[in-house]
């Protein structure tokens, strides 16, 4: 994408935000009544939705039930709307699998899975539009979902992308930056313990520059768990309200 | 008729409607219902003919032509609609033409996981394409560019996030919606002296051509209970009925598809009186569609966006 300057001489991004600045995060818990835990993020224009069924019985055959702790089941689709060009299949090809997965790993290190042996926690995503910063929304929106449910867990996972351009760090990506090609980091952060559980990037990156991505990265993190601790607390005074305590 | 009716009722089976989201029932709860029903008095309170509170709101998802999100009791539905440019059918060169996907997502129900969702996709796919293949709904011939060489073609997508009852009139309902909303961009076909084509678009993002929905069908769901017929059928009403029938109704009152589905039967009589029905609470259905969809878009583009976060 030649000609299209990621970060101008004045330091402005493509959408005028500043280099370690996040979009507008908008968050809501319990959208769906019938499901155990739900929850709904807007990171900018990227919108996905999480939802948690459990922790309840092994579906399917019982010998992958694990006796010391509970099986963390996860499914990433997005919508064949969600992207500018139209998708054919919304889950299960490649990409959406490895999402999976990856979300998998990450919930299995924050859930406090040995409180439910033999069980199953489901945890579906569905992203209802792309604009960058997919797994990071999705893993914000787990996060709400799982605290919905009520399911135990070690502390808030906050997720945010970082990319790198002329010298400087960014933060939480758009699609136009991700589709420019530089190297992207995603994290996905506990905030209290500054523990990582996950940590992925792509294209190359020079060592030295490496910790001031990963840095902009987790400081973007702490600014979600801000804004996520704030959405909970919102939400457990409104159900206070409403059982009239 | 008491005990007939409770008989029948034993007979059922627990699951409601094959491959949909299960609930299961007691005999208990299954002859209250059936009862009341029988008295005009459903669980909730409604009558037999009224349909529970729907929530419809249009243009949710901005990276599409149209969208619309419709909530009808539990059941939450969401529908985008892509205009892309493709070449006409062969045996209707000067049309453009429609394409439906269903999506049923593992949110409604940890059973549609992975493929299980399919089945019930494809079913509810063709009997859109069943009622959409009538010629009066869309105007087709408005979507062709040049014939046959470049149409439009709309991909719509509909997404079931929850499953309350009553799927097909909630996705019939949305995907009106969402065909009112669509905006498709104002295109020219410039011809230069070697006579090959040139398609320009148009500078304004404004200048677009919006579809004719007046007759546009809505499909009307009714479940047969005991002896009489519900609108709007809740998860647990679906698993005490026998049969159902889906009629396809447009403003005017006019079926243009029908059909039964259920594993139970029905006699003539019955399908006759709930034609009827349908008839009449589809007039009604679309007059106060109509009339939200207008007040909407009056509303003009300031309106106050609230997707899910209402």
């Amino acid at each position: 994408m030649a000609g299209l300057e990621l970060l101008s001489d004045q330091g402005y991004r493509v959408d005028g935000r500043r280099a370690g600045e996040l979009r507008k995060i908008q968050a809501r818990m319990g959208v769906f009544s019938q499901a155990d835990g739900s929850a709904y993020i807007e990171q900018g224009n990227t919108k996905a939705l999480a939802v948690v069924y459990g922790p309840h019985e092994i579906r399917g055959s019982r010998s992958r039930a694990l006796p010391d702790r509970a099986l963390v089941n996860c499914q990433y689709s997005s919508a064949t709307f969600s992207t500018g060009e139209r998708k054919r299949r919304p889950h299960g090809d490649r990409k959406s699998c490895e999402m999976g997965l990856q979300l998998r790993q990450t919930f299995e290190a924050a859930i406090l899975t040995q409180l439910h042996p033999r069980s199953q926690i489901d945890i579906y995503v569905q992203v209802l539009q792309a604009d960058g910063g997919t797994y990071a929304a999705c893993v914000n929106a787990a996060t709400l979902a799982v605290l919905d449910a009520g399911i135990p867990m070690r502390d808030f996972v906050c997720a945010c992308s970082a990319g790198f351009v002329d010298g400087t760090a960014l933060a939480d990506l758009s699609h136009v930056e991700e589709a420019a090609g530089g190297p992207q980091l995603a994290l996905a952060l506990l905030p209290a313990s500054g523990q990582i559980a996950l940590l992925e990037m792509d294209a190359r990156l020079h060592e030295d520059h490496l910790e001031r991505v990963l840095e902009a990265a987790a400081r973007a993190a702490r600014d979600v768990h801000t804004l996520l601790d704030r959405v909970v607390r919102q939400h457990v005074r409104e159900a206070s309200i409403l059982l009239g305590d | 008729m008491t005990r007939a009716g409770a008989r029948s009722a034993r007979a059922d089976d627990v699951r409601a409607r094959g491959s949909m989201a299960s609930v299961s029932l007691s005999e208990a709860e299954k002859v209250y219902i059936v009862h009341g029903v029988q008295e005009d008095l459903r669980v909730d309170g409604r009558g037999c003919e009224d349909y529970r509170c729907v929530e419809v709101e249009t243009d949710v998802v901005s990276n599409t032509s149209g969208s619309a999100r419709v909530q009808l009791g539990h059941t939450d539905i969401l529908v985008g609609v892509k205009a892309e440019m493709g070449t006409p059918k062969l045996e209707k060169p000067n049309e453009g033409y429609l394409e439906f996907f269903v999506d049923c997502s593992a949110n409604a129900t940890p059973e549609f996981e992975g493929r299980g969702g399919d089945e019930l996709g494809t079913e509810i796919a063709n009997t859109l394409y069943r009622i959409f293949s009538n010629k009066s709904s869309v105007d087709l011939q408005s979507l062709c560019i040049s014939p046959r060489e470049h149409c439009w073609v709309l991909y719509v997508d509909v997404l079931l996030l929850e499953c309350g009852g009553n799927l097909f009139d909630a996705i019939s309902i949305a995907v009106k919606a969402a065909l009112f909303n669509t905006r498709i961009p104002r295109v020219r076909v410039l011809e230069d002296e070697e006579g090959s084509k040139d398609i320009e678009l148009s500078d304004d993002p404004y200048d677009c051509i919006r579809l004719s929905v007046e007759n546009v069908p809505c499909i009307v769901t009714l479940c047969k209970i005991g002896y009489r017929h519900v609108v709007d059928a809740t998860l647990q009403e679906e698993a005490c009925s026998l049969a159902s029938v889906l009629v396809s109704v447009t403003s005017q009152g006019v079926v243009t598809c029908m059909r039964k589905v259920g594993k139970g039967s029905l006699d003539p009589e019955s399908i006759f009186e709930m034609m009827e029905t349908s008839k009449r609470v589809g007039k009604v259905l679309h007059t106060s569609l109509h009339s939200i969809l207008h007040k909407e878009e009056s509303l003009g583009p300031k309106r106050q966006k609230v997707g899910f976060l209402g």
